[in-house]
């Protein structure tokens, strides 16, 4: 069985092309069939991400479809030729295939290292290789012992552990002080492209009422309607202070835009209840004591930073030990694919020759009930020389092409398989086959 | 000499599982995230305690003192503090619902375990008088209020030790892989208002019926009785707990602070009515002998022979 990865990802390929090559879920089915239509033979599933579009397939040694006819595909779909996406494209067999299908689903090959979402993802296109009924035996194992491997290579090694964005890490602080941030105030002090993507992390977890203030209210507008939150004038910032629950600062201040007394004011006005504040600005919008009144946990860029830093160094240490996983259930997989091929190759190669010798049999049979007795030896003798004939005809007549790598492969593994090394190869003397006692006559 | 073996070995194993799982715990709690391993080992122990402590008070009930009353000695209050305290603290560990709560308990039942094993090694006999219900729900309720005050201030040294690592400056890295083994703020302080509610009424119900049971006569003497009066401070520290609820002012970290400190006082007021004779003397409420205690009083009337 031939393993075959043919795809494009964030590696090779801009972003308006991956948009181009892009399989949405509801037609992944749909292309399965299609290419299974066309390649009967082949075991096939379709991982697309928005990093990636990547086809897996199984196929006889010689069979369809060959790189190029999936390129082809790939373009016609893309509205694309494929020399223009050839540079794109890059394409592994094998062992080679199956490491790489690995790495993806461990995270290794992800655009930030280790994370988690392509698990999902890689299970979505499994799923539905298994829906449209494209995967085989191979594609069993090459996936199921993807996400194994996966699941084995992030809880050993930590690889997809510690957040590596300033915003992640900020909403990992706030973790550890909310039970939950569903529902929770979050107010964001200016409308920056920082505070954008904190606030998009919070809401992603959760988070309730997204209230922006800036002093151009405008920028505050445009951004609230980017995420769907409110936004308030900057001079009602007390207040909104009161009803937060965490706080997301980055304005180009050069003071800091909220005081210690200032602060403590608030923080009796809202009952002492625990306010979280991460302060992006630099310089800092807080007054440095702030985060020394009680119930205020403030950090600022420096601690997010170090944290984010101190995640991406750790996840750089670990990869080695990732990779090694990777490494070991590569090998069992492959030895697995082609051990159960094996298994299935016997069974076909044996009810292959099993109907050639019956065929022969018939045939001889046939000869043998009209001919004279005298002729047995010539129709037996005939019998198996067309046996041999058949059954070595592919053989030999792909050996015979001779001077391609592939020749010198097959002899050498004719060689071996028919134990045919010695140079002195005697054909022994066949002995006088006895001769059968003639039928006896019919009855009267 | 202990008067039976097998409260004693009951509790030497409970001690022996508290300081393991503590152990385990810290063990865990200082390997990276990645390497911690969630492991069943500690939950099992903390059957195995529960089920013993459990156990010893029952068979000590029906076996040792042949009484429908299940405290009839500082032991058996013991064990019914362990029982109490060690499966509150399992189902907060097989609930997943405090992170980290094992290590923070781990030290607090190991401390009640040994006390136990002290007790029953040394003040192992009856109390004198516990005759009537009001005394036993005296005893019963004083016993859990104080396993309800110890999960009270596990939990506060758990908070104040999760708000200092949100709060250092130094390392966040280190401090984001500390804080991954611990619940969040926000549920270890609701779980230290529940404990701490749970308590005040114990303590609440204890005092009323001490009062309601109490023997003395000189009313002045009861009122300076060391016992009464840390019973009380214990009683107001945790009635002021209760009153964040409506006086934010005193949440967060000064709940947590007067947990602890309740905690500490429970100790000395359990402490002071056992060795402090002289205390004891002056309140009337220890029955002196010719060399020093013969009894303590537990309050309600109830006093423990300690000859």
């Amino acid at each position: 069985m031939h393993i075959l990865c043919v795809g494009i990802s964030h590696h090779t390929a801009p972003v308006a092309l991956r948009e181009r090559l892009a399989v949405g879920r509801t037609e992944i089915g749909a292309m399965l069939t299609e290419m299974r239509e066309a390649y009967p033979q082949t075991e096939l599933a379709i991982l697309s991400t928005c990093n990636r579009t990547e086809i897996y397939l199984a196929r006889p040694l010689h069979g369809h479809p060959r790189i190029e006819q999936i390129v082809k595909d790939l373009a016609a779909r893309a509205g694309s030729t494929d020399q223009d996406l050839m540079p794109a494209i890059y394409h592994f067999d094998n062992e080679r295939a199956i490491r790489h299908l690995y790495r993806v689903t461990s995270g290794l090959d992800s655009m930030v290292m280790g994370e988690s979402q392509i698990v999902s993802q890689v299970k979505e296109a499994y799923d539905a290789a298994q829906a449209a009924e494209t995967a085989g035996k191979a594609i069993h194992r090459m996936f199921q012992m993807a996400l194994a491997t996966s699941k084995q290579a992030r809880s050993e090694t930590g690889v997809g552990e510690g957040r590596l964005s300033v915003a992640s890490v900020a909403v990992q602080f706030a973790g550890h002080l909310f039970e939950t941030l569903t529902g929770k105030c979050v107010l964001a002090i200016g409308a920056g492209e920082m505070t954008e993507l904190a606030l998009r992390h919070f809401r992603a977890e959760g988070a309730g009422d997204t209230v922006i203030t800036s002093r151009t209210i405008e920028n505050a507008r445009a951004l609230a309607q980017r995420i769907e939150g409110r936004a308030e004038p900057y001079d009602q910032l007390d207040d909104l202070l009161v009803d937060a629950d965490v706080i997301i600062s980055s304005t180009g201040s050069t003071e800091p835009i909220v005081t210690t007394d200032q602060l403590k004011k608030v923080m009796k006005r809202r009952k002492y209840r625990p306010l979280f504040v991460i302060d992006l600005a630099v310089p800092r919008d807080f007054a440095p004591g702030s985060g020394d009144l009680a119930n205020v946990y403030l950090f600022n860029l420096d601690d997010l930073q170090q944290v984010a830093a101190t995640n991406a160094s750790e996840r750089q240490a670990v990869l080695s030990e990732a990779e090694m996983i990777v490494e070991q259930a590569v090998g069992e997989t492959y030895a697995l694919v082609q051990t159960g091929d094996a298994g299935d190759l016997i069974r076909r190669l044996r009810r292959q020759m099993h109907n050639l010798g019956r065929e022969e049999s018939e045939r001889t049979i046939r000869k043998l009930l009209s001919a004279e007795t005298e002729d047995y030896d010539k129709i037996l003798d005939e019998h198996t020389h067309r046996l041999i004939n058949k059954i070595l005809h592919r053989p030999v007549s792909e050996l015979s092409r001779g001077g391609s790598k592939q020749a010198a492969l097959y002899a050498t593994a004719l060689r071996r398989l028919f134990d045919a090394e010695a140079e002195d190869l005697e054909v022994p003397e066949t002995a006088p086959r006895p001769r059968p006692a003639p039928p006896a006559p019919p009855e009267p | 000499m202990p008067d039976d073996m097998i409260t004693t070995i009951g509790l030497l194993i409970i001690t022996a599982n508290s300081l393991f799982v503590t152990a385990a715990n810290l063990r865990q709690f200082n390997r990276p995230h990645t390497e911690r391993e969630p492991g069943s080992v500690g939950r099992n122990l903390f059957i195995l305690s529960t089920l013993i402590a459990a156990g010893v008070l029952v068979y000590r009930s029906i076996v040792v003192h042949y009484s429908w009353a299940p405290l009839q000695s500082h032991v058996d209050g013991l064990l019914l503090l362990l029982t109490v305290l060690n499966a509150i603290v399992l189902y907060l560990v097989v609930m997943h619902r405090l992170r980290g709560v094992g290590l923070f308990a781990g030290p607090l039942l190991t401390v009640m375990g040994l006390w136990g094993f002290c007790a029953s090694w040394w003040t192992f006999a009856r109390f004198d008088d516990v005759g009537s219900v009001p005394k036993v729900l005296h005893l019963l309720t004083a016993y859990s209020a104080a396993a309800a005050v110890g999960l009270t201030a596990a939990l506060g040294g758990m908070f104040l030790y999760v708000q200092r690592q949100l709060r250092r400056r130094d390392d966040p890295a280190k401090r984001v892989r500390v804080l991954e083994g611990l619940s969040t703020l926000e549920s270890i302080e609701a779980w230290l208002m529940r404990a701490a509610l749970v308590a005040f009424v114990l303590l609440t119900v204890t005092v009323a019926l001490g009062l309601v049971e109490s023997t003395s006569d000189d009313a002045t003497a009861f009122l300076i009785d060391p016992k009464v009066i840390g019973g009380v401070v214990v009683w107001v520290l945790f009635g002021l707990i209760n009153h964040a609820r409506f006086a934010p002012q005193l949440r967060g970290t000064r709940s947590a602070w007067m947990g602890l400190t309740g905690f500490v006082m429970l100790l000395i007021v359990l402490a002071m009515a056992i060795t402090l004779t002289g205390c004891a003397r002056t309140s009337g409420n220890i029955h002196v002998g010719s060399d020093g205690p013969a009894a303590v009083n537990m309050g309600g009337g109830v006093t423990i022979e300690t000859k």
